[in-house]
């Protein structure tokens, strides 16, 4: 699409946003008999300040959302024309989604900084025209499925291109773990629902209703769901610096800048260092988007299933009400979406491979997404006598995460001697995960006398089991081992052996310590105000392992009209040191000079 | 004695004299006095405000004649329990259809006919009702904050059912009351998907249980129901003032204050119910009557519950509420409940289903006297195509596109799961 056409694009939504949203009465249901028509035009801007005299204008994002459903068969019949057998009920469901962020075409100068802490001197203008159209535009049909509900058995499937969302956690992911996300234009900073990639994917429910066959064991509105993606699977999406909401560091493989904020990419290295044309990762493999497997249902299969029941009157040791799950999921490893600061490619360490794979013009990596063995559990319940609080609680065990392992390196002499610092290979280990949570709607008066505060908080962890000690090389050789390297332990993501950032050996080397704990904290807050026409939320959030780092967010929605809302926010980064904060969840330390404020304007209709 | 009576027949006559009014009386706020006596507080309010009400001729309100026969039938067994939190020995129809005055439990017993009432024994089905919520000004229409269009709100209820198979009880072990579902929400937009399930059991002790399916998050939620006076998402109604009051009756300490005759609304002329003209276009304009009512006050027993107290006027005959009125800690009014009913075999002319009883089809809605604000529930709402919104007893035939009918299965957390998006 050309330049002015898309110029055009942006003012007509614009227009229609200023000029039809100031209307606002809804005069009519979106029906038009089985049909229901429904959207949104939104235009999203985001303006980053890292210090308080500093402002770049990062994003201009407008977006278009149109739904529709449709009622197709009803009580046995099609479109009340035609009876269909063994159907009960059927409605189709379709969510497009079109975007066109502009700063990929203005691109407006602004400078980021790596999670190092040096200017990356790099601007969006520095990438190139097919790059840019890559990220500013979108055009997909995100959503497209069919509910089909079976006639004569409790059984109902959804087949198409769908999220599935399990578990009881705001916004983390462990049973939240179907999808994987898209992380590339505002990192996790959006509702799920719009970062969710939507896949391919059969899921059923089979409703087994009261069960109380096993004795004084009674379980209520019981269900068993599960899901089928048959190969139409990717890891999640993460982008590299210039893109201003990407993973902090330039791309460690083509690295286009110059030191000492970059020009070390590994591709660049093996360039210059052997007479091979290096371009591409072993086998092909692309980083966050191909192993070395097919997208075939044999290669590329995920599934997953879960059972779900509540306690019935008399049920031993629980409470009557409590909902539980329990949960299974066999699939490949998602990218790390989940703050897992985990291994997303590993080194080919044979020499004989290697040698073979530089031959090709393939670097010594492969990108990897191993599958995994995942089991969890969930419950929530509502403690209505003492505490009026609803209590939520959500673990995984997962068996197999990948991690980069510094002790399976190069040889740190000879011909391979130079890659020993940057190219190791993976051992896995398992984790486990959970979450506490609660929310309680509170009198707060003095705030609002007219509706409660609902206050919101979790508490997350991760475990990582068998978690060897970091030691160097050379065992005389302290943190972080400029000489001789790290030869022992994991190696998380933001780890440098300095020639990669400075070019110069010994310079600028950081270990990124994978922890054997991670714990996060969040507080939210929320209320609604006139009428339901101010909707504010307050949210806090801590990473107490990782220096403390935080993030202090607001956002509110003001509804012009009923049609037509303004939604301003803003998000504060605090760091409590000047180092590197290499947390994983992407609070303080990941998104460090990245606070901004945020103006959205949506029409509905 | 004699003449002390005839004393009191005077003096009684004068006071109503003085407040009565005929069929074809239309009340404004420029002759309230004539009606004062006949209005609560809160309805005064509304005169004072624009409302105009038209007098009719009263008509009477039968009971279904099932519902009759059971009242014949099981009425004498039913006991209150010690506590007054049960009702003991119940099957179906009216729990205690002969209310002496001077009974000390009497308005408990009073409260208990309302839970029972004649009107809703089985299930119900309302589709697409409009909700609009906004400020009031008097002077110009009122504007909109924000408007919702729900799809279906349906509820089942698990004993006292007279009329859809299994009778008089759902197969019941955890000793559910009724099971009700909001799903979806059709509008606005930002909203569109949302889908409840509450679920109210018969025992006081255990409080209801909710679910909420939020689509930005595209799971369902669970969340507590302890804030029973909390505004839903901040329009002017809560969860205990549907209906006139929805909340469990052992939840609350009830008084009688007294029987009185009350303007209240049982036979609307307009099948949509047709708001006022100009500034009081947040009351619906249609037919009152003078109909015989219990006054009831309703005091919470529930911890931090933000309303002092509510006057509830509840109709002798139909034993639905009229209007209640609801007072802030100081004792001050502050919110009017008012229901607008239309008791009528058809609930249009044109309606295809035709019941062998009247029902009561309504519209409702809450105003916020000390926030100058309002909540209309209009069923069916203007923008609604369909005139069949209502559907009363009728089981699995109750389909619409988002549900296959009044059946168990569709008052689960696993059809809040399939059927959101």
């Amino acid at each position: 699409m050309s330049d002015r056409h898309a110029r055009r694009l942006t003012s007509i939504g614009l227009g229609v946003i200023l000029a039809a949203g100031l209307g606002g009465r809804a005069d009519a249901l979106p029906r038009y008999g089985p049909l229901e028509l429904a959207g949104s035009v939104a235009a999203y801007q985001l303006i980053r300040h890292p210090d308080i005299d500093q402002y770049s204008f990062i994003m201009q994002r407008n977006t278009v959302l149109l739904r529709t459903d449709l009622s197709l068969i009803q009580s046995g019949r099609m479109l009340d024309q035609v009876d269909v057998p063994w159907i009960k009920q059927a409605r189709l469901y379709a969510l497009y989604r079109g975007v066109y962020d502009s700063v990929y075409d203005y691109t407006p100068g602004f400078n980021q900084k790596n999670i190092w802490g040096n200017k990356i001197n790099l601007n969006l203008s520095d990438l190139g025209n097919s790059t840019r159209d890559r990220y500013k535009w979108e055009n997909r049909l995100r959503e497209a499925y069919i509910d089909v509900d079976l006639a004569d058995a409790p059984l109902n499937f959804r087949i198409g291109r769908q999220q599935i969302v399990w578990g009881e956690t705001d916004n983390f992911r462990m049973l939240d773990r179907v999808n994987p996300l898209d992380l590339t234009w505002h990192l996790q900073q959006e509702t799920w629902d719009q970062l969710r990639v939507p896949m391919w994917m059969i899921k059923g429910m089979w409703r087994t209703g009261d069960l109380d066959f096993i004795p004084y064991v009674p379980m209520r509105d019981t269900f068993f769901e599960w899901y089928w993606n048959p190969g139409d699977w990717y890891p999640a999406k993460k982008q590299f610096l210039p893109r201003p909401w990407s993973a902090p560091i330039l791309d460690p493989f083509k690295d286009p800048s110059t030191p000492p904020a970059g020009g070390r990419g590994l591709f660049n290295i093996l360039n210059n260092l052997t007479p091979f044309d290096v371009n591409s990762l072993y086998k092909g493999t692309k980083l966050f988007r191909q192993g070395d497997y097919s997208r075939s249902i044999k290669d590329n299969s995920q599934v997953g299933v879960r059972f779900s029941a509540a306690t019935g009157t008399d049920f031993p040791l629980l409470p009557d009400g409590l909902n539980f799950t329990l949960n299974y999921f066999y699939g490949r490893w998602n990218g790390g979406d989940d703050g897992t600061n985990a291994a997303v490619f590993k080194g080919i360490l044979d020499p004989r491979l290697a040698l073979q794979a530089l031959k090709r013009g393939e670097a010594p990596v492969e990108a990897i997404s191993p599958y995994m063995h995942t089991i969890g559990f969930s419950a929530n319940y509502a403690e209505e006598e003492y505490t009026q609080t609803v209590f939520r609680m959500e673990t995984i065990y997962e068996m197999g995460v990948p991690f980069l392992d510094t002790s399976k390196q190069f040889p740190s002499r000879g011909a391979w001697s130079v890659l020993s610092k940057d190219i190791y290979g993976v051992s896995k280990r398992d984790m486990w995960k959970g979450m506490i949570g609660f929310d309680r709607p509170t009198w707060i008066r003095l705030i609002n006398p007219k509706s409660t505060v609902l206050i919101l908080g979790q508490f997350f962890w991760h475990r990582l089991l068998n978690n060897p000690d970091v030691e160097c090389n050379d065992p005389n050789e302290g943190l972080p081992c400029p000489i001789s390297g790290q030869g022992k332990g994991f190696r998380g993501q933001f780890s440098t052996s300095g020639i990669a950032t400075t070019g110069i050996p010994g310079r600028g080397v950081w270990i990124d310590k994978i922890r054997d704990w991670e714990l996060l904290a969040t507080l939210t807050a929320t209320s609604f105000f006139r009428g339901g026409k101010f909707v504010p939320f307050l949210v806090y959030i801590i990473d107490p392992v990782n220096s403390y780092n935080q993030e202090v967010m607001w956002f509110a929605d003001y509804f012009i009209t009923n049609n037509f809302i303004l939604n301003l926010s803003q998000r504060y980064f605090i760091n409590t040191s000047t180092r590197p904060a290499f947390e994983t969840w992407g609070v303080g330390g990941l998104n460090r000079g990245r606070s901004e404020t945020g103006i959205k304007l949506t029409y509905t209709f | 004695m004699k003449r002390l009576a005839i004393l009191l027949a005077i003096v009684f006559t004068a006071v109503t004299a003085g407040a009565d009014v005929q069929p074809g009386d239309v009340i404004t706020k420029d002759n309230l006095d004539k009606a004062r006596a006949l209005l609560s507080p809160g309805i005064q309010w509304c005169v004072e405000h624009g409302l105009i009400i038209k007098v009719v001729a009263p008509k009477k309100v039968e009971w279904p004649r099932a519902y009759r026969d059971a009242t014949e039938a099981y009425s004498s067994q039913v006991k209150l329990s010690a506590q007054r939190d049960l009702l003991e020995n119940y099957v179906a129809g009216m729990p205690f259809p002969n209310i002496d005055p001077n009974d000390p439990e009497a308005a408990t017993k009073i409260m208990w006919n309302y839970q029972y009432k004649p009107l809703l024994t089985d299930d119900v089905l309302m589709r697409d009702f409009q909700v609009p919520s906004g400020p009031l000004t008097f002077t110009a229409p009122m504007e909109l904050d924000r408007e919702f269009m729900v799809g279906d709100l349906r509820r089942l209820y698990y004993n006292g059912r007279l009329f859809v198979d299994p009778k008089p009880e759902l197969p019941n072990p955890d000793a559910v009351r009724y099971k009700e579902i909001l799903s979806p929400l059709v509008a606005p937009f930002d909203m569109k998907g949302v889908g409840a399930l509450d679920i109210r059991y018969i025992s006081a002790a255990r409080q209801d249980d909710n679910w909420l399916y939020v689509p930005a998050i595209r799971r369902v939620r669970r969340m507590s129901t302890a804030q029973r006076s909390d505004s839903l998402f901040g329009q002017d109604t809560d969860q205990d003032s549907y209906w006139g009051f929805s909340g469990h009756i052992a939840w609350s300490d009830w008084k009688l204050i007294g029987i009185k005759d009350e303007l209240g609304v049982l036979h609307r002329e307009n099948y949509r119910a047709q708001r006022c003209p100009g500034g009081a276009d947040f009351v619906f304009c249609d037919n009152w009557e003078k109909r015989k009512v219990y006054v009831v006050e309703g005091t919470s027993k529930l911890p931090q519950y933000a309303y002092g107290k509510r006057v509830l006027f509840l109709d002798t005959e139909a034993w639905v509420v009229l209007h209640s009125d609801i007072y802030d800690k100081r004792g001050e009014l502050w919110k009017i409940w008012i229901e607008y009913f239309t008791y009528r075999k058809q609930s249009n002319p044109g309606s295809k289903i035709v019941y062998e009883d009247e029902m009561g089809f309504t519209s409702a809605e809450m105003i916020d006297t000390q926030m100058q604000h309002a909540t209309l529930i209009m069923i069916p709402g203007p923008a609604s195509p369909d005139q069949e919104t209502w559907y009363f007893n009728k089981g699995a035939n109750a389909v619409s596109p988002y549900a296959s009918g009044n059946v168990e299965d569709v008052f689960t957390v696993p059809h809040l799961i399939s059927a959101g998006h």
